[in-house]
């Protein structure tokens, strides 16, 4: 029930910014056999391209301004035999001449999203590469298309996943409320799983505390629950909550994961305590020694002393 | 303990044929045409194959192995592509198959030959580290000496020279007794000393030194002196050596 509603949302959501004239594009690309076709169509804000790689925030701060250059999106597909076999996206920079390009030029962001979504769902191989430039597109609200596109069992996995990653990338809060609601309805583990990592990508208050949320909801299933423990501990989540959260937790593998938390705060003294606290008073013989195992990976001088002591 | 009884190696040595017969191996070998050359040998008291393909895969198109773990004997199988050794293949117990493919079979030949032979074999590349495990294997050999002096060796590639201390290391361990059931935190110390094995070798294996030469029990002591062997570093090797020699 929860899972059609979520669907209705995000259905009717997308009616909205679907453009009447996005038949243009589509046809002038069909129109080219073998070859590149070029579009260029504006970024959203804090989107900029720093020569690979493309930055979609943090990129300055008060004293400094990266050289990572701001829009607009410039996508090129290759085509061979009639099909779009690989899409590249860039930002900024310009164009190199090429014989054997087709160049629609600036094209409305709208009719350029409402093509690459039909691109996305093909399941060919250059599918998945169509998700990246809706997600830097302007001006329109994309999350309830990827959020569509992550809900949809006819295409692939890899599309799935890439649009539930650049979910929590946009910022969008009601793009945040997606992923929670994804987690609760989707039935395929591995989605749910991956969409627990959208969310952790999302630096907010609001993602930590959905992480939390997670770690504690002892109905849900106990991989989903791990997953969050460790994107918690990725997160720099505070320590002190997370020491708490080991006595808390009624499941061995949770622990397991916790200890790991641990141990991955390497120079934290709280978190090497913690793994000594659970050699020397965890019951479970099976956590005792992944504590021991995982004191001695921290490296830390309590650690190495408490191995010592405990070689005897 | 069935992990310990696999790697049972090293005891009641008597020495390695160094010269004529493991040349007579050797020449054999080379007198073998392009192909495959299986030799067996006895393996030395209580290896055996235990069926999870510790010594070799449960089966293929040259091997076959048996439910239960099997005495030896020890199974070689060398494959020499234009008249060089381009690999070699271990087997503890089980039959060769018969094959269409191009074999000769040297038959059973001596243990200590056969040791002998592999421990020269570890010169010659591309097999080299993969030689020195069926040697220790052999029965009624002797081949720390030459391990000795393979670890040391710096004309040999650093694999060679790690593979050789590994074994040392195992062999080493072979002196101390095994206490560990008077122990009720063993798992525990063995926990924490394979974390500590695992630690930066200048942190670590100082440590591993320190409770080869002092732990009170000696199964601490042979797990010590096996991670030193496995750490492949130099600090080790007089420790391990000074072991072995004691035994003599």
């Amino acid at each position: 029930m929860k899972r059609a509603t979520l669907l209705g949302i995000v259905s009717l959501l997308c009616v909205g910014v679907m453009p009447v004239a996005s038949q243009t594009i589509e046809d002038r690309v069909r129109e080219v056999r073998d070859g590149f076709v070029r579009m260029t169509f504006a970024a959203r804000d804090g989107v900029c391209g720093h020569g690979q790689n493309i930055l979609t925030t943090g990129h300055g701060n008060s004293n400094w301004e990266s050289d990572c250059e701001t829009g607009p999106i410039l996508v090129s597909l290759g085509r061979r035999n009639s099909e779009t076999i690989d899409i590249d996206t860039h930002v900024g920079g310009r164009w190199q001449h090429r014989a054997d390009v087709t160049d629609l030029g600036v094209v409305s962001v709208a009719d350029a999203v409402r093509f690459l979504l039909t691109l996305a769902r093909t399941g060919t191989s250059a599918a998945e590469d169509a998700i990246l430039p809706i997600a830097l597109a302007d001006s329109v609200t994309v999350w309830p298309q990827l959020g569509q596109m992550a809900m949809n069992q006819s295409v692939s996995v890899k599309v799935r996943k890439k649009s539930l990653f650049w979910m929590g990338q946009l910022g969008d809060n009601n793009a945040l409320d997606f992923l929670v609601d994804f987690i609760q309805s989707e039935f395929n583990n591995d989605l749910r799983e991956h969409a627990v990592f959208a969310l952790s990508q999302h630096d907010s208050d609001w993602s930590g505390t959905a992480l939390w949320n997670l770690i504690e909801d002892r109905t849900e299933d106990i991989s989903v629950r791990k997953k969050a423990v460790f994107w918690a501990g990725q997160r720099r989540h505070d320590i002190a909550n997370l020491i708490d959260l080991y006595d808390q937790l009624e499941s061995r593998e949770l622990k397991e994961q916790l200890i790991f938390v641990y141990s991955q705060r390497r120079g934290d003294r709280q978190a090497v305590d913690k793994l000594i606290h659970i050699v020397r008073e965890d019951e479970n013989r099976y956590l005792q020694r992944k504590a021991i195992f995982w004191l001695g990976q921290t490296k830390h001088p309590r650690a190495v002393a408490f191995l010592s002591e405990l070689i005897g | 303990m069935r992990r310990c009884s696999v790697i049972v190696i090293l005891v009641g040595l008597v020495g390695v044929h160094s010269g004529g017969q493991a040349q007579q191996v050797r020449r054999s070998v080379e007198n073998s045409p392009d192909g495959y050359i299986r030799l067996s040998f006895a393996a030395r008291l209580g290896v055996c194959e235990t069926g999870d393909r510790r010594f070799g895969r449960q089966s293929d198109n040259h091997w076959m192995s048996f439910d239960t773990c099997t005495d030896g004997p020890v199974l070689v199988q060398i494959q020499k592509e234009d008249g060089s050794v381009v690999r070699l293949r271990t087997y503890v117990g089980g039959r060769w198959r018969t094959v269409d493919r191009n074999v000769t079979d040297l038959g059973v030949v001596s243990a200590p030959d056969a040791a002998g032979y592999l421990i020269g074999l570890v010169r010659s590349d591309p097999v080299a580290h993969r030689a020195i495990y069926p040697a220790t294997l052999a029965d009624s050999s002797e081949v720390w000496p030459q391990l000795l002096v393979l670890a040391r060796d710096d004309a040999l590639d650093r694999r060679t020279n790690k593979e050789a201390m590994r074994w040392l290391g195992i062999a080493a361990g072979r002196v101390f007794n095994d206490d560990e059931s008077q122990d009720d935190r063993s798992e525990v110390r063995r926990g924490a000393l394979f974390s500590v094995s695992q630690l930066p070798a200048d942190e670590g294996i100082p440590r591993l030194i320190d409770v080869f030469q002092t732990h009170r029990y000696e199964y601490m002591r042979r797990l010590a002196v096996f991670w030193l062997g496995q750490s492949g570093d130099e600090r080790a090797l007089p420790v391990i050596e000074r072991v072995l020699r004691m035994r003599g």
